[in-house]
């Protein structure tokens, strides 16, 4: 077991290169989960993608030479920072451009890489997994924050809930709370569906 | 049983859903997140580095305070000290006195003549010494 991953810090240069390639491999299987929590919570690609690399940044910066299982718990708590700096900034920032005449994103909508799908899933599997999920990013964007933070970093993420109170700074009783709110608000809306 | 009957069917269906949707991600999104962890990844290193750096810098301190301290104290210390040829002749006088048998049993001897005659020798040589000057200026 790498030293990194058994908390463990040694700055030695074959440890230091084992906690790099531990970091890089967290780094890369937390990528993707984050950037949907991310986004269903900014409800911009863009955004998202900051919020994430800011938070993959901070990780590394601050936080590299930190026992390996506390890199997700962390990570989230930062990503969480983030999402809510980006989200009082864009207030401010939609309050300013409502007065602009400007002000579009049609040129990046139609940028053809943006558009571009992974290639793994098959058409029809595709358009049904697109319908499901459009209900369900329905259903999650009307949950309220907390309960859809909390909902997306225990069911995607798989963290307990431990990590999850500690990834969103609140109390174990408050995670399970809204988990459960969360859960059956979506049985609600998509029980018939899923 | 459906999943809108049983929670937990219900809880892995939406796992598996959102799963599936995580990895669906688009190539642009992919190759963004590439991108942040490898600056990410680079950060690191910069930031290793300069904890390695950090932990040096106590005792490189200390190193040039003690550098700074000799090169001060040094020379000073050179000035207070006796010459050193001088010292050593000196130091090699007072051993050869300590080691001379002769002379420390001459001193702790309890035998008073030798001091007798020896103040004997003196005012004889400063009585003589006056009559031999009363002579020369008798004679000039």
């Amino acid at each position: 077991m790498p030293a990194a991953l058994r908390g463990d810090v040694d700055r030695s240069p074959s440890n230091a290169h084992t906690a790099q390639h531990a970091l890089g491999q967290f780094l890369a299987s937390v990528e993707l989960k984050a950037f949907r929590i991310a986004q269903a919570a900014l409800r911009h690609e863009d955004d998202a993608l900051d919020a994430v690399q800011d938070a993959m940044l901070q990780l590394a910066r601050a936080y590299a030479d930190r026992p390996a299982e506390e890199w997700k718990p962390l990570f989230y708590r930062i990503l969480e920072n983030r999402i809510r700096d980006l989200q009082r900034r864009r207030s401010v920032r939609d309050r300013v451009m409502a007065w602009l005449p400007f002000a579009t994103d049609a040129e990046e909508a139609n940028d053809p890489i943006a558009m571009a799908e992974s290639p793994e899933l098959p058409a029809p599997r595709r358009l049904e997994l697109d319908e499901t999920m459009a209900a369900l990013q329905r259903a999650l964007t009307a949950l309220p924050r907390r309960q859809q933070q909390v909902f997306l970093l225990r069911t995607l993420e798989g963290l307990d809930v431990a990590q999850t109170a500690r990834a969103m700074g609140c109390s174990q009783g408050s995670v399970k709370t809204h988990y459960f709110r969360a859960l059956r608000a979506l049985r609600a809306q998509l029980g018939e569906l899923i | 049983m459906s999943a809108s009957e049983d929670p937990a069917l219900f809880e892995r269906r939406l796992r598996g859903l959102l799963q599936q949707h995580a990895d669906a991600c688009s190539g642009r999104v992919r190759s963004r997140l590439t991108q942040a962890r490898h600056a990410a990844l680079a950060r690191a290193v910069e930031g290793r580095s300069r904890t390695g750096r950090r932990l040096w810098l106590p005792a490189a301190g200390v190193l040039a305070a003690a550098a700074v301290w000799a090169m001060i104290l040094v020379p000073h210390r050179a000035a207070e000290a006796p010459p050193t040829g001088g010292g050593a002749l000196v130091r090699a006088q007072d051993m050869a006195l300590l080691t001379d048998r002769d002379g420390l049993a001459l001193v702790e001897s309890d035998d008073g003549q030798f001091y007798e005659w020896a103040a004997a020798q003196a005012g004889s040589a400063t009585g003589s010494a006056a009559t031999a000057d009363g002579s020369d200026q008798n004679g000039g």
